[in-house]
């Protein structure tokens, strides 16, 4: 273990530091060993649960489902984050709205209802340099200012870590 | 010892040759993107599922990468939101009380031919697995990987002083679960 890290816990961890960092997982004796790109090898071997030259063969199984797969697309951390303020500002601003109609007119409505996850992602991934304030003012940031909630990079990361992008769709349906 | 290729040489391979120059980039990064991921997602079968989505996005979006980071690091942040993701999902899924979902996690590591370590190791993996998902990859990247702060900022988009802070609470946690064990 590095010095540095081994001094970064040592006093707050010595359990930690009594187990190490040794990898407890592996995989067969041949799996990182036939890493060249041949492609006419068996897959598997009968004789073990895993693959036999697994990586061996990799390269050449993501190349045909790549091809196959139309859907695949990245998104980045931040993507995620921006989708994740949006979703809390879209989430707050209908909360406010809901309450605020009930109180006036006795109906209960949510303007989130007719958001869509996608064009929310589209709009942020064509918006690369858009800043928070920006997206906090067009949910009417005021509001939640009021409200006296205050959001930061790292709400926004535990709030990811616990809510998933399927998640997030279904809160803003 | 296998050769390393650049970035620019990677890049390059593939502006040739889209397919050859892709292999040659999984033929360099599979395997330590591999052990991220499994880290992450624990069991082989799921390591392999994340690793293969990981590098279709690759491939279909390699004609977008900027350059403003490594290949490596690009990779590794796709690998770490498919990790994500993929547990993400898999929590969903589980009906489990939390006590029964701890066991069956114990039970495949028990089970799984690919898990060597002892009692103590195993109560490690325990407790990262109680973890959030962001605390649970930065303490793998800092504790296993042994990997700089400047790097992981890179990779996963969060100041370095956000990260040192969640890798304090993330070695705190693990102490106090592996001391009760």
């Amino acid at each position: 273990m590095k010095k540095e890290i081994l001094q970064e816990i040592e006093h707050i961890a010595p359990r930690l530091l009594q187990i190490g960092n040794r990898n407890p997982f592996k995989v067969p004796d041949s799996y990182f060993e036939n890493l060249g790109l041949e492609a006419d090898k068996t897959v598997y071997n009968s004789d073990e649960n895993v693959p036999d030259g697994y990586f061996e063969n990799l390269s050449d199984e993501v190349l045909i489902k790549a091809k196959s797969d139309k859907s695949a697309r990245v998104i980045s951390l931040s993507a995620k984050r921006w989708i994740a303020a949006a979703s809390i500002v879209l989430l707050c601003t209908a909360s406010y709205f809901t309450i605020s109609t009930h109180d006036s007119t006795g109906e209960s409505e949510s303007f989130a209802l007719d958001v869509e996850l996608e064009e929310a992602f589209d709009y942020l991934a064509d918006n690369d340099d858009i800043d928070l304030s920006e997206i906090l003012e067009l949910g009417e940031f005021e509001l939640i200012e009021e409200m006296e909630v205050e959001y930061n990079d790292m709400d926004i990361d535990l709030f990811l870590d616990e809510v998933g992008l399927d998640d997030l769709d279904e809160l803003l349906l | 010892m296998k050769a390393q290729l650049t970035d620019e040489q990677i890049l390059e391979l593939i502006q040739l040759n889209k397919d050859g120059g892709f292999r040659s980039l999984m033929h360099q990064f599979q395997e330590p993107i591999y052990w991220h991921i499994r880290r992450m997602v624990t069991l082989h079968d799921d390591a392999n599922d994340v690793l293969q989505n990981t590098f279709i996005k690759v491939y279909k979006n390699i004609g977008k990468f900027n350059r403003d980071s490594k290949i490596y690091t690009w990779i590794y942040r796709i690998a770490t939101n498919e990790s994500i993701t993929f547990l993400n999902r898999k929590k969903k899924k589980r009906t489990e009380a939390i006590d029964g979902d701890e066991n069956s996690i114990e039970y495949s590591l028990r089970a799984d031919t690919f898990f060597d370590g002892n009692e103590a190791e195993l109560a490690l993996q325990k407790a990262i697995l109680q973890l959030p998902e962001k605390q649970k990859t930065v303490f793998n990247l800092r504790y296993y990987d042994e990997m700089s702060y400047k790097d992981m900022s890179e990779m996963l988009e969060t100041s370095v002083g956000a990260l040192k802070a969640s890798y304090h609470h993330a070695v705190k946690k693990i102490e106090n679960y592996v001391k009760g064990q």
